[in-house]
């Protein structure tokens, strides 16, 4: 028996076939756990005068802002018009857990941010029926983040993503087609500025480690937007959009916190995201001389967002290897919105705007995971616009969307759970017509 | 214009407030309660050794703990907050194993030493103690020693585990026992595994060499501890006993040194033998002094990987002339020193297994208590390995774990990893749900964290 007693105090030692075992299994860690910025990460909210619609505005040409919502409606907008303003977005996030990992039901809270999200446009008359415009805006972002000894860490503490389009565009319209009049634009959308933060947990070891990459973009990335809008007479208005994707590569540095076995002290890192492309049928409608109504129908390409891929400038032993893979999964998503306008009810300058809408999510079940809780979603607004004078009007609007609590099982993170999410948009500008 | 311009404002200003502060989360979801069937899980207790106290890689420390399998069974019984467990700061008591590097791979057993953390919470509900025996459950009269191995720091069987997980109070009383304080928590459910250390002879706990305890006694004690257990009206699942030599520590280098053909079992002589260039010869080893031919019940320990290496290298002279035996701490050697090769003291420990089992389960049922068939488990898993050591092992949740260290096991070899107090855990669940009509659910071991110890 005393020789038993050996295998108390006797580590084990071991080599070849031993070692590739455990590698193999720690090689899992990331391949098993999906992760990164998540896919919902489409941000709509581009003018302060469109939130007041919901953004159901890709048909309606009387604000600077069509350059984003649809560059058509450039076509025939006259004098000097210019743009400015932001939204906060506060969204808040809850997670209930149903893991294995923590009490059942233990409630966990996204940390609080809040994002500014400015936007600038100005449009000049090139000539009759020629208009060439500026937006400046963001058009994909995101930001999550939870507690680092929180129950998903593993899956995510950070996810944050921002970015800057620049979009030059132009518009034309044709006045004399004798069926009405057509307005056609197209812009070019350059992803100026762009940030990429992902931080989590890795809980394959005790005592645990943490890996964040932060990575910028790595040069402008480039796409294009298109439009027309066809109104048969002046009170109806069909407009179309398409918006291209736009992959972006991002590079910056990968740390390795508390990992002292199997990875580098430090390393470079890079990934390439495709964000996704989206078209908008649009139908907008005058009833009454003061009241414009506009439903929208949104789609966007969010299959391309299959899997993320990060790769490293050097081995990651740990890792056998320099890439890791996340797949993603997402899938192509629509959005409903409908807004309407009502002035010249009275008080002088004042105009009214509200609107309602739906979002459906782009994440499978399996793959939601804490990088961005997503859910369907039900946005409500409201917003007015206040005419200062013949030039000058100041723009207000406020939205709150509202997830669908969301349960998920056996998804592929393990983070298995019920989120609850919900923002609050409010937004303020200045609008300058000459 | 100036003035209704800032009213305006401050008008958005205050709306905007109020919808903000207005539109908060949902209230409060309801979690389904457990379906308990015909046990109550509200109060849980765990009885036990080093395995249920979620002892890991040579060492008691709190983030093994976190994941002992009574741990994960008071989660899925959603009675995670109430289940105080003793625990113990990393890297925790005992010298953990801890990986240096992964290229090559290295480990080293760290020399720091973590500190009880929660002593204020005692009783406590996990009441695993690394090194406890089947007769401290009871010990009746001390007969077990237990007050003296708990509190005489100058014994050479000292266990400091025991002042960590029982109470002051106990140790103090002439004939402490680890059932007093399961009967001080009136609990409604018990887990029960006791035993193992009464055939590895305080393996896991350091002891001095006590010898296996006679089936005999032990089916007396095992009877004296189920009508304890019966005494306290809880609904218990007890665990039997895995065979000796199904921890990877003892059987793993064997069985890899066989399929790579480095050494061969000669059926003729009964012998192991190295295979060589120049043919096979038999294997020495020394056991207390003595060179001796390796027979079937010889296990070179997972510690002997290096030496093989080194004998493969050509840098140390092959164990094929008695001068040459492996090392005596490399084996687990089979034969007691006076007695025959038949009567090895692996044989008597299988038979001891065998006979302790099949006590275990008559008293089980005739005490009408739940037993998981750990002993069944670990053999179909061994089994399955052995016949496949690439793809064999345990399936589940789209995992493959082998019973190797860094997988089902820990870096000690003996003691299961937190993916295997998962399985142990969802096989007792498979066993409370088929026996108290309960609907337990599952643990996805693939969420598991592996939680690999590394020096830092």
């Amino acid at each position: 028996m005393t020789v038993l007693r050996i295998i108390f105090y006797q580590p084990f030692t071991t080599n070849g076939e031993f070692m590739r075992r455990i590698i193999a299994t720690i090689c899992l860690i990331f391949l098993g756990s999906s992760s990164a910025f998540a896919s919902g990460f489409s941000i709509y909210e581009a003018s302060v005068r469109a939130n007041g619609m919901l953004g159901a505005f890709s048909a309606y040409a009387d604000h600077a802002s069509t350059i984003f919502y649809n560059p058509a409606g450039l076509g025939g907008m006259e004098g000097l018009n210019i743009s400015a303003g932001a939204s906060i977005i506060a969204p808040r996030s809850s997670f209930r857990n149903r893991t294995s990992l923590a009490p059942v039901g233990a409630k966990y809270e996204m940390k609080d941010q809040n994002f500014l999200v400015p936007n600038f446009y100005g449009t000049y008359q090139i000539t009759d029926g020629l208009t060439a415009g500026l937006g400046v805006y963001a058009e994909f972002g995101l930001g999550t983040e939870w507690d680092d000894d929180w129950v998903g860490r593993a899956s995510s503490t950070k996810a944050d993503i921002q970015t800057i389009t620049v979009n030059p565009a132009i518009g034309y319209e044709i006045n004399n087609t004798g069926i009405g009049t057509i307005r056609i634009g197209a812009g070019l959308r350059a992803i100026a500025y762009g940030k990429v933060e992902l931080a989590r947990a890795v809980t394959d070891f005790s005592p645990e480690g943490s890996f964040a990459l932060e990575g910028d973009l790595k040069e402008p990335a480039f796409g294009y937007n298109l439009g027309v809008m066809y109104s048969p007479m002046e009170e109806v208005t069909l407009g179309f959009t398409y918006r291209s994707s736009i992959e972006a590569e991002f590079e910056g540095d990968a740390q390795f916190n508390n990992l002292t076995v199997g990875f580098p002290a430090e390393a470079q890192g890079g990934t390439k995201i495709e964000f996704p492309a989206s078209y908008v049928i649009a139908l907008n409608v005058k009833p009454l001389s003061n009241l414009t109504l506009e439903a929208d129908y949104l789609w966007f390409g969010w299959s391309s967002y299959d899997e993320l891929i990060i790769n490293f400038d050097r081995d990651v032993p740990a890792l056998g290897g320099r890439t890791i893979v996340n797949p993603r999964n997402y899938e192509d998503t629509y959005q409903i919105r409908f807004g309407a306008e009502y002035g010249q009810f009275g008080v002088e300058g004042l105009t009214l705007r509200a609107g309602i809408g739906f979002d459906e999510n782009p994440i499978p079940e399996r793959d939601v995971d804490p990088t961005l809780p997503d859910s369907d979603r039900i946005e409500f607004s409201g917003g007015l616009t206040y005419a200062v004078n013949d030039h000058i009007e100041i723009d207000a609007a406020y939205i709150f969307i509202r997830a669908n609590q969301r349960e998920v099982e056996n998804t592929q993170s393990g983070i298995d759970g019920v989120y609850n999410t919900h923002a609050n948009i409010p937004s303020l500008g200045i609008t300058l017509n000459y | 214009m100036n003035m209704l311009f800032k009213k305006q404002i401050s008008f958005i200003s205050a709306l905007l407030l109020i919808l903000i502060a207005g539109c908060d989360d949902y209230s409060e979801i309801d979690i389904e309660p457990v379906a308990s069937g015909d046990a109550d899980f509200s109060t849980y207790v765990a009885v036990g050794n080093s395995l249920t106290a979620g002892f890991q890689s040579g060492a008691l420390y709190e983030s093994a703990q976190e994941f002992s399998y009574p741990n994960l069974l008071a989660r899925q019984f959603q009675k995670s907050e109430e289940f105080s467990q003793p625990l113990i700061s990393d890297p925790g008591i005992g010298g953990r194993i801890e990986l240096t590097s992964l290229n090559p791979l290295g480990t080293t057993r760290t020399q720091d030493q973590g500190q009880p953390i929660n002593q204020g919470q005692k009783p406590f509900k996990n009441l695993g103690v690394p090194g406890a025996v089947l007769v401290d459950y009871a010990n009746p009269g001390n007969t077990g020693m237990l007050k003296q191995r708990a509190t005489d720091s100058s014994r050479p069987d000292f266990n400091p585990f025991y002042g960590i997980v029982l109470e002051e109070s106990e140790l103090a009383k002439d004939a402490p026992n680890i059932h007093n304080q399961v009967a001080k928590q009136e609990p409604t459910f018990i887990t029960f595994w006791l035993g193992n250390n009464d055939v590895l002879g305080f393996v896991t706990s350091g002891g001095e060499g006590q010898g296996i305890t006679p089936p005999s006694q032990f089916t007396q004690l095992y009877q004296a501890s189920a009508q304890l257990l019966a005494s306290t009206g809880a609904s218990v699942v007890v665990y039997n006993i895995p065979d000796v030599t199904s921890v990877p520590f003892v059987f793993l280098l064997r069985s890899q040194l066989e399929q790579q053909g480095a050494i061969t079992f000669n059926e003729p002589t009964q012998s192991y033998q190295l295979v060589t260039p120049n043919g096979n010869f038999d294997i020495y080893i020394n056991v207390d002094g003595t060179p001796q031919v390796m027979r079937q019940d010889d296990f070179p320990l997972l510690s002997a990987q290096a030496y093989f290496s080194q004998v493969a290298a050509g840098n140390t002279p092959p164990p094929i002339m008695p001068q040459n035996a492996i090392p005596d701490e490399l084996v687990l050697d089979g034969n007691l020193a006076t007695q025959g090769v038949i009567d090895s003291e692996l044989e008597q420990a299988a038979a001891a297994v065998a006979q302790y089992n099949a006590s275990i389960s008559n008293i089980a049922s005739a005490s009408g208590f739940a037993m998981v068939d750990v002993n069944n488990i670990f053999n179909s898993i061994i089994t399955d390995f052995q016949s496949n050591p690439q793809t064999g092992g345990y399936q589940t949740d789209g995992l493959t774990l082998q019973p190797v260290p860094g997988s089902l096991f820990s870096f000690d070899g003996i003691h299961i990893s937190n993916r295997g107090a998962a399985v142990v855990a969802n096989e007792s669940i498979n066993v409370i749900n088929d026996s108290f009509g309960a609907g337990v659910e599952q643990i996805n071991v693939s969420t598991i964290p592996q939680g690999l110890p590394v020096a830092n």
